[in-house]
């Protein structure tokens, strides 16, 4: 087994980066934001089970709901009886932001604002601001 | 061949459970439904934890014992080659303390409520079920245990089970399982913290590579019943008319022609679906006989005029232009690490190549294929499938009838690859029993029908941009995937790939490079766009190593050490830290990314093909790997490329760490299956369309691997883990996506020609 090594710190050690040059405009929201993002992953991660045809059931439905702004419609495909099913696919909508498609592009404007952060530009509150939009579903 | 009856007791191992259990087992433990177990989990869960209705730890359901001592295990988990039969019941007879002789294996019918979730798909049967099977067969062997104590009147702590016997030494008495199935069964089902599980070393059964497959025998001599040789007394064939285009459907029809074919007996309109495809019939119009061939002949006489819709211009050149195009955008960003564009900008060199990944099909040996009895209010299916309580669910909806009303009995299936997850089939199946009045249809589809008709796997173009340091190192990576999704099916009209289809070697690529961006242009769907062997992972896996090829050969380096350096150091990575929110259902906490794990398979896939010999001219060898469904895999290949441009695969080496494993003869096999389909991948197999409708009819069209094309040696090495705790990972899926990057690693080794277009087809003749 290898070391355990964050991608946050293996990007360090690769840019040969040592931080703390530049003031962080953003650090607070970012520390904020990463927490939430953590506990989003593992919702959607939760929410879409292990296999393919789940995972592609509710993550479809969850998506289509967050991009229409509407509840879930009725599951289309019955991985289990009607009710529980509306219910997991409206938890993969919910707590999953959009099936976890929130999440992950949360995620992803995170990166960016936390890349502007470190070098004291003010503009990572920009990549914030969206990663905020994003896991409330309002990208 | 004698059909499968579910009240009788059928010829086959494929038994109903209420067949078996209206016949000769004496000890068959209590089928009660704990409320507990059918709770909603309120926490997150993960695996199977997760999965509807939970799992159920609850041996009741699995193990029957008849006085002879015959221990029945049923299988929830579909066989469709992998060997699941056989390794779950080595799971429960291990625990149980079984003579292996004495068990047999039946299938469970389609009941999710009762056995948990059953769809086998995911490459996860033993990595979600393993630790619940042994349970099953450590509560059985504890409560034989038991009811020999009690018989004996001494303490259960002086009772042990050996060899399906339960022994006291302390007096050298002895009784056989079935002697004590009976008072065994009126004993209540421990707690599963009273249950002892065996300590790994004692295993007989699991880890071994010396049991034979359950099936094996029927399987040799033509016993084993698939869902093409169902038969029921009455039973009418059907065979239908799809629109030929996606989407489409029957402007008009003439039957007149197809009525007078001797043995046809009736023709049925089946309404394509008017929502998403889902697993809902195309439509069309349907051939009842007597027999196959006169439906098949009253179905070539119909007149069938067809509107086509809106995919009639769907046209794989187009298309492949328009994915291009799109790949060479700025598109919806799905993971970020870094800052690419000052990155790109400081590169010493960049690199840029586009991969082109063209629709599969799953072609199972065995089409899709299904008998349907829905009468009286109820109906009764005998099919191929391998989600058969979403089969139930979806058939009791388009039927009108209470899922209890349904049952669906599983037969053996030959091969599956994620087709037989749709059932489409089987709806079309129950709607013609239907307009029937109640006579058995058996419904099957004809290669054609397999291959026109399908859930394709989908097109991709794969585009992407490097930037190396001065050392040809890579700084910067940029990657867009352009492909329908699967979303598709699903819900209407979506242009973007679902996380779980990213998370398939894209948002989660552990690579070294700190400056990484992943984009995910629109594609919007043309066809019906379905899970194949390994899904997406194959387009990202052939892309990600094609490219780190690339960049080695642009470095001057050797392309293994290169893939080990852009692996990077080991470490262990969440990889939701990476970008990934699906990780195969697991907690990220718990499975990992192990770097370190997939430099293994590298070297050991390496080692094994003895990478760096001299080879002569028009040879080469290519090395690939992949993480997929929380395994490791690498691949090592050798080519031969003649003058006319003629590929020859001596030999593949395979490297597999999928943690401890239950099977390894079941593993071997997989690796060495997923060889053989990935080599059918890499060289021939693709499925293009031209106004809608799919060029490739037939094998002569759509060409999978054949034995001069096969490899002719193929070395498996599987990384042994000694730790049982460890977390398992997938086998049936992970095999697949390194191997073809390594074939076209190997080419590009003995040719100089990159392959960016699969299959390889006739790009290397002179």
């Amino acid at each position: 087994m290898g070391h355990v090594i964050g991608t946050a710190a293996l990007v360090l050690l690769l840019t040969g980066l040592t931080g703390g040059a530049a003031a962080s405009p953003c650090g607070e929201a970012i520390g904020r934001l990463q927490a939430q993002i953590d506990e989003g992953a593992e919702a959607a991660i939760s929410s879409s089970s292990g296999g393919q045809g789940v995972a592609g059931a509710r993550e479809g439905q969850a998506l289509e709901a967050e991009r229409r702004d509407a509840p879930v419609r009725e599951p289309a495909a019955p991985y289990q009886k009607e009710g529980k099913e509306a219910q997991a696919v409206q938890q993969a909508a919910d707590a999953a932001s959009g099936g976890g498609d929130g999440v992950m592009r949360a995620k992803a404007a995170l990166n960016r604002a936390r890349a502007l952060d470190q070098k004291g530009d003010a503009a990572c509150r920009d990549a914030v601001a969206e990663a905020e939009a994003l896991l409330r579903g309002r990208p | 061949m004698p059909a499968p009856d579910s009240t009788s007791g059928p010829a086959i191992a494929n038994v109903s459970r209420r067949g078996f259990l209206a016949g000769t087992a004496v000890f068959v433990l209590a089928s009660g439904l704990p409320p507990s177990a059918l709770a909603q989990e309120k926490e997150k869960a993960f695996g199977a934890d997760a999965m509807p209705n939970g799992w159920r730890d609850d041996p009741t359901l699995f193990v029957a014992i008849a006085a002879d001592g015959t221990v029945t295990v049923t299988c929830h988990r579909q066989e469709m080659g992998q060997g699941v039969r056989t390794s779950i019941a080595m799971l429960v007879a291990d625990e149980m303390e079984a003579d292996w002789a004495k068990i047999r294996v039946v299938q469970a019918h389609g009941d999710e409520e009762r056995f948990g979730n059953q769809d086998t798909d995911g490459s996860r049967s033993l990595r979600h079920f393993h630790m619940p099977m042994r349970r099953v067969g450590a509560t059985a062997r504890t409560m034989l245990e038991q009811a020999a104590a009690a018989q004996w009147g001494v303490p259960a702590a002086e009772v042990r089970a050996e060899n399906h016997r339960i022994l006291h030494q302390a007096s050298g008495r002895s009784l056989g399982y079935g002697d004590l199935a009976k008072a065994a069964a009126a004993l209540p089902v421990p707690d599963r913290a009273a249950v002892r599980l065996k300590d790994p070393k004692a295993f007989r059964y699991i880890g071994k590579e010396d049991v034979g497959l359950v099936d094996n025998a029927d399987i040799t001599t033509g016993k084993a019943v698939y869902g093409i040789d169902v038969r029921l007394d009455g039973m009418l064939y059907a065979v239908v008319a799809r629109p030929p285009v996606f989407g489409g459907k029957v402007r008009r029809h003439d039957a007149a022609a197809a009525l007078k074919v001797p043995g046809v007996v009736k023709v049925v309109t089946i309404d394509p679906p008017e929502g998403p495809a889902e697993f809902e019939p195309l439509g069309g119009i349907a051939v009842v006989a007597r027999n196959s061939w006169a439906a098949i002949k009253g179905r070539e006489a119909l007149q069938v005029e067809w509107d086509d819709g809106p995919n009639a211009g769907y046209s794989s050149a187009a298309y492949r232009d328009a994915l291009t195009e799109a790949a060479r955008k700025p598109a919806k960003v799905v993971r970020e690490q870094g800052d690419l564009a000052g990155a790109m900008g400081k590169a010493a060199k960049r690199v840029e190549a586009e991969y082109y990944i063209p629709h599969l099909a799953q072609a199972p040996m065995e089409p899709p294929a299904a008998v349907a009895r829905v009468q009286g209010g109820k109906a009764e299916i005998w099919a191929c499938v391998q989600a058969p309580q979403v089969t139930r669910l979806r058939l009791a909806k388009r039927l009108g009838l209470q899922p209890e009303a349904v049952r669906v009995n599983v037969t053996l299936l030959g091969g599956g690859f994620g087709r037989k997850s749709k059932p489409d089939f089987v709806l079309e199946a129950g709607l013609l029993s239907r307009a029937m009045d109640g006579a058995p249809v058996k419904l099957f589809w004809t290669r054609e029908d397999d291959l026109r008709h399908g859930y394709y796997h989908a097109v991709s173009v794969e585009r992407l941009e490097a930037g190396l340091d001065r050392d040809g190192r890579p700084i910067a990576w940029l990657h867009r995937s352009a492909s329908p999704t699967i979303g598709s099916i699903f819900a209407p009209d979506p242009k973007h790939l679902l996380p779980f289809e990213l998370g398939m070697g894209l948002t989660n690529a552990p690579l070294a490079i700190p400056n990484f961006r992943v984009e995910n242009p629109e594609a919007p769907a043309h066809v019906r766009i379905g899970w194949y062997r390994s899904v997406a992972n194959i387009q990202h896996a052939f892309a990600i190593q094609s490219f780190i090829a690339e960049l080695a050969h642009a470095a001057g380096r050797d392309p293994k050490d290169y893939l080990l350096e852009v692996i990077g150091p080991p470490r262990v990575v969440e990889p939701t830290e990476l970008g990934d929110v699906w990780n195969h259902g697991e907690d990220p906490k718990r499975y990992p990314i192990d770097t370190g794990r997939l430099r293994k398979v590298v070297e050991t896939a390496a080692q094994g093909i003895g990478w760096g010999r001299q080879l002569p001219k028009g040879s080469g060898l290519g090395i690939a790997a992949h993480y997929s469904f929380v395994t490791y895999v690498a691949v090592a290949a050798e080519v031969a490329v003649d003058a006319r441009g003629r590929v020859t695969i001596p030999r593949v080496d395979i490297a597999v760490d999928c943690g401890p494993r239950i099977n390894p003869e079941r593993v071997r096999s997989q690796m060495e299956g997923s060889v053989v389909m990935g080599v059918g991948q890499a060289l021939t197999a693709e499925i293009s369309f031209d106004k809608g409708r799919t060029v490739q009819e037939n094998f002569d069209g759509y060409v999978l691997a054949r034995m001069d094309t096969a490899p002719r040696e193929i070395r498996v090495h599987q990384i042994a883990w000694d730790d049982p705790a460890m977390p398992l990972g997938g086998v049936g899926e992970p095999g697949l996506p390194p191997v073809v990057p390594a074939i076209t690693n190997a080419i590009f080794a003995a040719t100089g020609k990159r392959i960016r277009r699969l299959p390889v087809g006739d790009q290397l003749r002179a």
